[in-house]
């Protein structure tokens, strides 16, 4: 299988086949990102679709700077504002935290069904960094970029995502190891 | 399993369960093929509009032959004393029609059949068939 930034070259010289597996390895992973985002599956169906176009147009300024997931997130990330812009929603802000907030709570280390169950149940903004910095595993930095917000922003959210997580999972009666 | 791990195969699990509605699919490969459409559909229609001026100026041309040659019918020449009047009224009631006079001053009968004919020449109309 073609690595991604291989497959993203080849999308940008408008090679149908990569589009294709490139359209098939994201496809799940976008839906589910504007899915959980807007909680709205046809708006997620609309941007995920602007999302697919916009890449198989902008797929030659990809410069290999940085993770070929960071940058397809950062364009969800740009057609998702456009979408709430053009709504005209109120885009929730969390708090700013500037210091780094240092994590010394016990790890997470329930069952996988319970943890996705307790992703279920987190907020749109807490799911979005939690999905980028864990699943996606973008660096700290990449996800400055994706959501433009301060580094330090970055891990205060992600700090405070990974404890409404494990409030929730306390509430589902996981009392930790 | 590490905190990391768990939460990378909690997500995991959602987006395989997650159903992309199969109109994603179609929408992004259809309206990605639309920058490409127009000069296809231009390549298309000058192609059809070719076609389609080929084809009229074929059957233009077998439209004419067919006036000519594919129509069945009889190729006579009338006798100079005779009236078109007559003739047409005489194969009006026989359920016929011809057509003419060509350069060549011969009308075509059409639908003629040789008991037709018999009957035009005794009655002195025609001076002269082409079979």
């Amino acid at each position: 299988m073609l690595d991604e930034v291989e497959l993203i070259k080849r999308v940008a010289q408008k090679d149908e086949k990569a589009f294709s597996t490139f359209f098939y390895l994201y496809k799940n992973r976008l839906f589910y990102y504007f899915y959980k985002v807007l909680e709205d599956q046809e708006d997620a169906e609309d941007l995920t679709v602007e999302t697919f176009l916009r890449i198989y147009k902008k797929a030659d300024s990809y410069r290999g700077e940085s993770k070929v997931s960071s940058w397809i997130f950062g364009i969800a990330r740009r057609v998702y504002l456009e979408h709430i812009k053009q709504k005209k929603h109120s885009i929730k802000t969390l708090e700013m935290y500037e210091s780094d907030a240092v994590d010394d709570t016990p790890p997470i280390n329930a069952d996988v069904e319970l943890v996705k169950k307790a992703i279920d149940k987190l907020s749109p903004q807490d799911r979005e960094i939690l999905f980028l910095a864990y699943y996606e595993e973008l660096p700290y930095e990449e996800i400055s970029k994706v959501l433009n917000i301060p580094v330090g922003t970055v891990k205060s959210r992600v700090f405070n995502a990974k404890n409404r997580l494990r409030i929730i999972l306390k509430e589902m009666g996981y009392e930790g190891e | 399993m590490r905190e990391n791990e768990v939460i990378k195969k909690a997500f995991g699990r959602a987006i395989e369960e997650v159903k992309v509605p199969p109109s994603v699919e179609r929408r992004v490969f259809r309206r990605r093929a639309i920058p490409f459409a127009f000069p296809l559909v231009g390549l298309a229609a000058g192609f059809l509009i070719g076609v389609v001026f080929v084809q009229f100026w074929h059957a233009g041309g077998e439209y004419l032959l067919m006036s000519e040659r594919k129509v069945q019918g009889v190729h006579v020449i009338f006798d100079k004393d005779v009236k078109i009047g007559q003739v047409e009224e005489f194969l009006r009631e026989r359920g016929l029609s011809m057509v003419g006079p060509t350069q060549a001053g011969t009308f075509l009968i059409k639908n003629a059949k040789e008991e037709h004919i018999k009957e035009l020449k005794r009655l002195n109309y025609i001076k002269e068939v082409f079979w």
